[in-house]
């Protein structure tokens, strides 16, 4: 029987194995459709932030029903994007996009360890939608600094960005731990008193850490997505395969 | 010594199991930019895997274009690890 792997080609036989390992960390990197959603994310942002930011400033200035007005638009707003992150609907949309970027290359889906568990994932997303909001009613409440508009939001984004880490079995790309981490650096530098961008609009200072380290991990685990799938390319592509049993090679 | 599984001892069918072993599933066109075969070797390929109960396969449309998805099964799973055994052991003894 024909075969590469025995001793016509040495090191085949490692280098076709090495495919599946390959493949996984390509599978895993695929980061784009991550960009896509924090793009999405800062789209609501923007009107969250912006209406509140402005509900804030009318009432300074004694605008109670403009100030009101924009209060409720601004928790609208929250109360609609938790719920859209939550139904189907968005991740049916994400994966269509994804299909769309990835058009050329095809899909390959990342093994994940705990895709049951969809009623601890969907407490997890509640209760992180629900600090978002209590964040955002604090700020009006106790009128938060911004000095610990970024610690506070890092103590809750830091643990739910680890829990979907975990939540693929940690196999996910570690270039996805930059954002986490870079997240509790900005918040130590914050805490300690150093103002990492002071020269930037009050909302720019919680959206730069919260949307930018999250584009930076993604934008490396993209790149390395791209390296991975030229090494899967190189060790899948055989000379050999396509020659026996009805292989047209093109 | 027994032969190894024909199954998947021709070198695309292994390729295709290797990949589909290191994911959760690919699709069609995923699989053929990595393997660089012809569509119509990798369907071939791909259904005596499927025959042989290795692998799923799956169709479906996304609008208007036709969505074919592998995947491997726990048969296969076990299978590519037999095989892999059978092979190292026929390589050690062609060494000795």
């Amino acid at each position: 029987m024909k075969t590469d792997l025995k001793e016509d080609a040495p090191g085949t036989a490692e280098r076709v194995r090495e495919i599946p390992k390959w493949a996984g960390r390509y599978a895993h990197n695929r980061t784009l459709p991550v960009l896509l959603n924090l793009g999405l994310f800062l789209l609501a942002a923007a009107v969250i932030l912006g209406s509140s930011t402005l509900a804030s400033r009318e009432g300074q200035a004694g605008h109670k029903a403009a100030a009101g007005t924009l209060l409720v638009v601004s928790l609208a707003a929250s109360a609609a994007w938790v719920w859209l992150v939550m139904t189907r609907r968005f991740g049916r949309l994400s994966r269509a996009l994804s299909a769309r970027l990835y058009g050329a290359e095809g899909t390959a889906v990342a093994a994940a360890k705990s895709c049951g568990r969809s009623r601890v994932n969907r407490g997890v997303a509640l209760a992180f939608g629900l600090c978002i909001i209590l964040q955002i009613l604090a700020g009006f409440a106790f009128e938060t600094t911004i000095r610990y508009m970024v610690p506070i939001m890092a103590a809750y984004l830091v643990p739910f960005l680890l829990y979907l880490w975990a939540r693929q079995g940690g196999m996910t790309a570690p270039f996805m731990l930059l954002w986490p981490g870079l997240m509790l650096i900005h918040a130590a530098l914050a805490l300690a008193g150093v103002p990492p961008f002071s020269d930037v609009p009050n909302a720019l200072t919680v959206l730069i850490p919260t949307f930018g380290y999250g584009a930076i991990a993604a934008l490396a685990s993209h790149a390395y997505s791209r390296f991975a799938l030229r090494r899967v390319r190189s060790l899948a592509q055989s000379s050999e395969a396509g020659k026996e049993e009805g292989g047209q090679h093109a | 010594m027994l032969d190894p599984d024909p199954n998947i001892h021709q070198p695309t069918r292994l390729r295709i199991m290797m990949l589909l072993s290191g994911v959760k599933e690919a699709d069609f066109k995923f699989l053929v930019s990595a393997l660089g075969v012809t569509n119509g070797n990798l369907s071939i390929q791909a259904g005596k895997l499927e025959e042989a109960g290795y692998i799923t396969i799956s169709k479906s449309f996304q609008g208007k274009m036709p969505h074919t998805r592998y995947r491997l099964t726990n048969l296969g799973r076990k299978r590519l690890a037999a095989y892999w055994q059978q092979i190292d052991e026929i390589r050690t003894s062609t060494r000795t």
